[in-house]
């Protein structure tokens, strides 16, 4: 079948990952043009289509421009005649509709309302992180419930709800369903199974990265700068605390967070840095990366590399690589599987070329001289090769930079596919 | 006629206005049972039937159950395909789902937060910068609509006459005027998606379903207390 047209999106998007696997299930391509967020969508030929300016988008060949991932998703799946994915009954119908829809406000909302919060992009608040979790709780025992007579969720055979449900929990049980919670939904997880692993699917969820604990509050460390002036910004910018609620919010951590019984991190008894990690997320996701007042230069103003580091990552097997999202899925399960090291590494890792000539390439920046202690936290870490970087020499510079910006060029493969450990959900 | 089944929702919720206006356009009629919030979702003959024990929740006369609004208002607008509100065609369908998704998630959720927090208080951890920040949200999302709707010869969403899109705007943009939208906004700045709304619940047929809009004169300001 020819490609129904144009999907702009990023690849950690949720949305991303169930419009990708319905159109696997229902036999339909998309093409997926090189797309930058924050500065494609500004564009005004891309407005001119998609005035909101969200992603994803789809533009078709035959002239719908739609928006709203559920919305494309559905679409997706009606466009074969008996994909079946959308039940084939109008009450198998309403039963697709109203999994999707509650996987989506009872616990992807939950899911993302968490992340955005733990990571800075809204102001982070006790009660309001103990509401989502609760409600998120109260969505997966309704599901488990579900899911103890059922395979699939409607009839006997794949549908849309069965994609969304799973990819929602996919990505849940890296972050919020940790493992003393998993062990009360043996359901969930052996439809979470099935569903990532049917053939027609394969490649596009990866492999599943189970939290132990559920991610908990970090407050921002007490040596931060001076507030820096409020810059024009998108919606979902960070805004920072007001000093005072920050110290109030660490001393409820402190009292109601129990004490890690494990040894402490021998990364966090290096001296004192005045990088802080935190800060450059925030700079590098708020501001352009080139060109005057971007993040590289926020960065070479900031940086302590007797402190930090910056190293070049190289995947061992580019040989093994085919499709680019699925190249794209495997840096996205690394960087699960590099959680436990997330407050001392930043990472732009993305596919160079084309399906089935391509490679993996990136760069790390990471607390301490030694890439080892960060990195082996991975399993898979040894399948990476490291590389230190002098930012003195203009190659390993060149190289940095056009990690960070997405443009960079190895051997005439050029940046497709990305992934920055900061963003593994969404833009 | 035969009422199609039972809908357990709340009159003044936005999702059971929108069920219910699909119904009636479709020419249907449900029964809405009383329901007191806290008591009729707790007891065991509620719960049984719907775990989750959220409202809306629609059983028909054969038992089939249907939980989440969006999905319950799809349903009941496919059950008879001449009154069109799910569109003419698979592109029309589409775009309706769009708008719908768009109504929900970029108005209704954000307009909705505020008027828990503010006006019921019940929204643990409700605060001034959350209250900004869904504030800042309807208001982008307004402005792609007013512009949008600059477009529309028959000022309605996706085509000529009335569709599920329509109405589920009209449900949210009822939250917003309740909340983000002063008299100022919606007749200098939204005039258009305020047209809209006028339009939908001028609807003879659905009117009494909307009631009174409840607007605010000014817009909702956060008070710490």
């Amino acid at each position: 079948m020819a490609p129904i047209g144009k999907l702009y999106s990023v690849p950690s998007m949720n949305q991303t990952t169930i419009i990708k696997a319905t159109a696997a299930a229902a036999g339909v391509e998309f093409e997926e043009p090189e797309y930058k967020h924050y500065e494609d969508n500004k564009k005004p030929d891309f407005l001119a289509k998609f005035p909101h300016g969200k992603i994803p988008a789809l533009e078709c060949a035959n002239g719908l421009n739609l928006t709203e991932g559920a919305a494309i998703a559905r679409y997706i799946a009606s466009i074969p005649p008996n994909s079946g994915l959308l039940g084939g009954t109008l009450e198998d119908a309403a039963l697709v509709d109203q999994y999707v829809h509650f996987a989506e406000s009872e616990i992807h909302l939950c899911t993302e309302f968490i992340y955005l919060m733990l990571n800075g992009y809204m102001p982070y608040n006790k009660a309001i992180h103990t509401t989502m979790t609760e409600r998120q709780i109260r969505g997966f025992n309704s599901l488990e419930t579900i899911l103890l007579t059922r395979t699939y969720l409607v009839g006997e055979r794949l549908t849309l709800a069965d994609i969304t449900v799973a990819s929602v929990i996919f990505l849940a049980v890296s972050y919020t369903l940790d493992a003393p919670l998993r062990a009360k939904y043996p359901n969930i997880l052996r439809h979470l199974d099935l569903i990532i692993n049917q053939p027609k699917l394969k490649g596009v969820f990866g492999q599943p990265t189970f939290v132990e604990k559920a991610a908990q509050y970090t407050p921002p460390a007490k040596e931060k700068k001076e507030k820096e002036p409020k810059q024009p910004a998108p919606a979902q910018a960070p805004k920072k605390e007001k000093p005072k609620k920050a110290e109030e919010d660490e001393e409820e951590e402190e009292s109601l967070v129990p004490e890690e019984p494990k040894a402490k991190n021998p990364l966090d008894l290096l001296p004192k840095s005045t990088f802080n990690l935190e800060d450059w997320k925030r700079a590098y996701s708020n501001k352009d990366t080139r060109g005057p007042g971007g993040s590289l230069e926020w960065f070479y103003e900031n940086f302590d590399r007797e402190g930090f580091s910056v190293y070049r990552v190289d995947f061992k097997y580019n040989e093994e690589l085919t499709l680019v999202f699925m190249s794209s899925n495997q840096i996205g399960g690394f960087f699960n599987r590099l959680e436990a090291s997330r407050k001392y590494l930043f990472g732009s890792i993305g596919v160079l070329g084309e399906a089935n000539n391509s490679i993996i390439a990136g760069a790390l920046i990471l607390r301490g001289q030694d890439v080892k202690p960060v990195v082996e936290v991975a399993p898979d870490y040894e399948s990476y090769i490291y590389r230190k970087l002098d930012l003195e020499n203009a190659e390993d510079k060149a190289f940095f930079e056009g990690a960070l910006a997405w443009d960079l060029e190895i051997d005439g493969k050029k940046w497709q596919d990305g992934k920055n450990v900061s963003w593994r959900f969404f833009f | 006629m035969t009422p199609i089944g039972k809908l357990y929702g709340h009159p003044r919720q936005p999702q059971t206005k929108v069920i219910l206006s699909a119904a009636i356009i479709s020419g249907l009629e449900i029964d809405l049972p009383p329901f007191e919030f806290g008591v009729t979702n707790k007891s065991p003959e509620f719960t049984q039937k719907f775990p989750l024990a959220k409202i809306p929740a629609f059983e028909d006369n054969e038992g089939f159950k249907l939980v989440e609004g969006t999905a319950i208002a799809r349903y009941v607008s496919s059950l008879v395909p001449d009154a069109s509100l799910l569109g003419r065609n698979a592109k029309e369908n589409a775009q309706i789902d769009q708008w719908v998704h768009f109504a929900e998630t970029e108005i209704l959720i954000p307009s909705n937060n505020i008027y828990t927090g503010i006006v019921m208080k019940y929204l643990p951890g409700f605060s001034e910068e959350q209250h900004k920040h869904y504030q800042k949200g309807v208001e982008r999302s307004l402005k792609f609509l007013e512009d949008y709707l600059a477009s529309r010869p028959s000022g309605l969403l996706v085509n000529g006459d009335l569709t599920l899109a329509d109405i589920t705007l009209a449900a949210a943009v009822q939250r917003a005027g309740q909340t983000v939208c002063g008299v100022k906004e919606r007749e200098q700045v939204y005039p258009r998606v305020f047209a809209h709304f006028a339009k939908v619940i001028n609807d003879e047929r659905i009117k009494h379903v909307f009631g009174e809009p409840g607007f605010v004169d000014e817009p909702l300001a956060f008070r710490d207390e």
